[in-house]
């Protein structure tokens, strides 16, 4: 497993604080903690670095979070990926376009950084 | 003006109108009718009845005449025969004298004299073989043509009734000159005695009487011709008489044979034995039983056409005229006298009934006439009523109809004029209306699209505000506060450095669920929410909201919380989560403001089958003014004494499960008593399918 975890978001300090959250998988796991500032560049990067892991923002400039999941999906190479998709967002029809664009799991803004170090946690198999 | 007849019968108006005079000329055609003929049929009737009297009367006038002139005629005819007697006998005086006075002269004896005499006078003869005779103051016959009378002694003389003939009249002659006397003597030749009228005058110088005499026979003959002959004419006369149609006049004499009768196999036929069928008694006593009484004898009698059937009325009258001992009687059939009054009673109904017809149709154009306008003015109202506000009566007289439907003209003119510009204005104020509302609906768009960037737009930050604080909290919780332990300043900051970092955690919790709440709210009300709609056991549900709000309760060791839901309770569908979210938003408002004491979850069904469900605390209760006003958004029950380290609610809440509620055809409402708690219902169908 390519122990590369990606945080997609146009928002520097929603990219800060999920940086800092993930921090601890940094440190006691060895984990990569890459970013990426909007849709094209996060789907360059998923396709350059292959994380295990992608926190993918759905609203961005250029490209959303749910193109960049369906270009994701497309490609038989990256299409082991995990993306966990935030949102604000918090419809359940959002949640449905978000699972059938290929997202592993949905995390609606606000968050609570306990709750995302769990999830990833959890996806990674580190429990 | 009359119109369409069709039309016109249609108008109740005309119809009461025509009806009414219908009925007064039927009513005055009537009265007239039976007022008039009867009386009219009765006075025809009498006078008929007058002039079958009359014409009686004028038949016996006419045979009083007649007899009168018979009788006139005897009279004359005897008087006659009176002077032709009394010129014979002085003749034959003047011839004795000139006899005589030879005797006179000397020239004969007085017995040669007499001789000549009474050999001259005894073949003298005149008229119808009469003749002359003479005797002496003794009664003894000096000439007479019978052999056996001449010369003799007729003293004792008497004629055929046996009364002494000379002597009365030698002696009055001898009294009187002279004489006339009537007797009963044969004729020369005869054996049987006639009535015989006598002249005689007295002969004083030869104390002789002369006389002579003429048979009445003779006279009464001529009588008897003459009234032969006045009968032929009355019975000429009497054919031509009619009464009414067939009635006629007859007469019967005393032995009732009907000598005057137009039916010639009744005429001279004695009729005692005719019976009247009405009395069984014969018809000529009955006849002569109502003579002269004025009275008329009404009995069936046969008609000529209609031979033995004797049911007809027949009325005669009976007139006694002693002088010929006749019996006048005229004879008509009732139905004939009826018959003129019949002609014209059913003339008059006629005249009548054509009246009535003209008077008919006469009111028929007058009264159509009448209500023409007014049912044009009605027609045109009826059509004003349905809408068509370009009728227009049109009607132009001088009378108050006239005005009325000017009025009326003039009226709808102004209704017309008065929705046209109406019509304009609600025009423009729809397309106002119309304008506004497409603005309105814009600004709905954009502001459910500024809701949801707004609340994008929010939680962003929030997640970084939240995000960071907790990051915080958990460094310092990790790195500082160990470290400030023993020095005392420190250790108070650092509490207080982490009380503050909960401040803004709960705060940023609260923000959260406000952009929540406005988001929901915005999308129900906007319409633009997906109801995810399952069929659900309602049971399962409340059992679930309630095990999604336990955790709240058991924090809470004050408030007892119990839940009561019915057993077998009915499937509904709705929105599961959204259900949830009513009854655990009702829950988490009762725990939040029932600080101690119990929050009851009640579910079952109502007998109309509606699904309900009860939230029961016993918190402070909501004063009955906040209770209307407790489903509204953005309110608040204000209360010094609640919320007191309380979350505080977003004032969303109720007005999203109303909306949640009203969703699938419920209804939410509360009931709370200051100090003794409230309880939170609602109910909804069970069953259901929203509309999404």
């Amino acid at each position: 497993m390519n122990k590369k975890i990606l945080i997609v978001d146009d928002e520097p300090h929603i990219r800060s604080l999920i940086e800092q959250t993930l921090e601890y998988l940094e440190d006691e796991h060895g984990f990569e903690i890459l970013s990426a500032t909007n849709g094209e560049e996060g789907l360059a990067t998923i396709r350059s670095e292959k994380p295990a892991l992608v926190f993918l923002d759905v609203m961005m400039p250029l490209m959303n979070g749910y193109a960049v999941c369906r270009k994701v999906k497309e490609e038989p190479d990256l299409a082991g990926t995990i993306i966990v998709l935030l949102t604000a967002k918090g419809q359940e029809v959002d949640r449905q376009v978000g699972i059938e664009a290929g997202a592993h799991r949905y995390m609606t803004k606000p968050f609570d950084p306990d709750e995302l170090l769990g999830l990833a946690k959890g996806i990674l198999g580190l429990e | 003006m009359t119109g369409n007849p069709p039309t016109m019968l249609r108008s109740k108006l005309f119809l009461r109108l025509f009806a009414l005079q219908v009925v007064i000329v039927a009513i005055f055609g009537a009265a007239i009718y039976f007022l008039s003929v009867p009386l009219i049929k009765k006075t025809i009737y009498d006078q008929e009845q007058t002039a079958g009297r009359t014409i009686l009367d004028n038949v016996y006038e006419l045979a009083n005449r007649i007899h009168a002139d018979l009788e006139d005629y005897r009279k004359g005819a005897i008087d006659a025969r009176k002077r032709e007697l009394k010129n014979v006998v002085s003749i034959a005086a003047s011839y004795i004298r000139s006899v005589f006075a030879e005797v006179d002269k000397g020239a004969l004896t007085r017995d040669q004299a007499t001789a000549r005499v009474a050999e001259r006078l005894r073949s003298l003869r005149f008229g119808k073989d009469d003749y002359i005779w003479v005797v002496d103051y003794d009664s003894f016959s000096i000439a007479h043509p019978d052999p056996k009378v001449n010369g003799t002694d007729n003293s004792q003389l008497r004629d055929g009734r046996g009364e002494l003939l000379i002597p009365p009249m030698v002696e009055i002659a001898r009294r009187s000159g002279e004489g006339y006397r009537t007797y009963w003597w044969s004729r020369l030749g005869a054996s049987d005695p006639s009535e015989k009228l006598a002249y005689f005058m007295d002969f004083p110088q030869l104390g002789w009487v002369i006389g002579t005499g003429v048979y009445m026979d003779d006279i009464d003959a001529e009588v008897v011709e003459k009234k032969m002959e006045a009968i032929e004419r009355l019975r000429t006369s009497l054919r031509e008489i009619r009464i009414s149609k067939t009635g006629y006049v007859y007469i019967f004499d005393s032995g009732m044979n009907m000598f005057i009768h137009p039916n010639p196999n009744i005429e001279g036929k004695n009729v005692a034995g005719l019976e009247n069928p009405t009395t069984g008694h014969p018809l000529v006593r009955d006849l002569v039983a109502v003579a002269d009484t004025g009275d008329g004898l009404v009995y069936k009698w046969d008609k000529p056409s209609d031979p033995g059937n004797y049911s007809y009325d027949k009325i005669s009258w009976v007139r006694h005229f002693k002088g010929f001992g006749w019996y006048l009687a005229s004879s008509v059939y009732t139905e004939e006298l009826q018959r003129g009054a019949d002609v014209l009673g059913n003339r008059i109904l006629a005249i009548t009934a054509v009246v009535l017809v003209l008077a008919t149709l006469l009111g028929y154009v007058f009264v159509g006439k009448l209500t023409a306008p007014i049912r044009r003015l009605s027609d045109t109202a009826r059509r004003v009523r349905n809408g068509d506000l370009s009728a227009v009566s049109g009607i132009q007289r001088d009378d108050e109809i006239g005005v009325l439907s000017a009025a009326f003209d003039s009226m709808v003119e102004q209704l017309r004029e008065n929705i046209d510009v109406l019509d304009i204005k609600v025009k423009e104020r729809t397309h106002d209306l119309e304008k506004a509302n497409e603005e309105l609906k814009e600004l709905d768009r954009m502001k459910s699209g500024f809701l949801s960037s707004v609340s994008h737009e929010l939680r962003t930050p929030l997640t970084s505000v939240r995000g960071f604080a907790k990051l915080i909290a958990k460094d310092f919780e990790k790195v500082f506060a160990p470290r400030a332990q023993g020095d005392a300043k420190a250790e108070k900051t650092a509490s207080r450095v982490q009380e503050n970092l909960g401040i803004i955690l709960a705060e940023s919790d609260r923000l959260t669920r406000l952009i929540d709440d406005v988001l929901d709210i915005a999308k129900i009300e906007s319409g633009r929410v997906a109801w995810n709609e399952e069929t659900f056991r309602f049971g399962d549900l409340v059992q679930k909201a309630a095990r999604a709000v336990e955790a709240v309760f058991s924090a809470s060791p004050r408030v007892s919380f119990t839940v009561a839901i019915e057993e077998g309770l009915p499937e509904t569908a709705a929105d599961p989560d959204r259900l949830t979210q009513v009854i655990a938003n009702l829950l988490s408002n009762a725990a939040k403001f029932t600080e101690e004491g119990e929050v009851e979850l009640r579910a079952w069904r109502q007998a109309d089958g509606l699904l309900r469900v009860d939230v029961r605390d016993s918190g402070p209760g909501i004063p009955a003014m906040e209770q209307e006003r407790i489903f509204d958004k953005f309110h608040q029950v204000v209360r010094d004494d609640t919320l007191v380290d309380k979350p505080k609610g977003t004032g969303l809440g109720l007005a999203i499960c109303k909306e949640i509620v009203e969703h699938y055809g419920g209804r939410i409402w509360v009931e709370s008593e200051v100090g003794k708690g409230s309880t939170f219902s609602f109910v909804i169908p069970a069953k259901t399918k929203g509309t999404g």
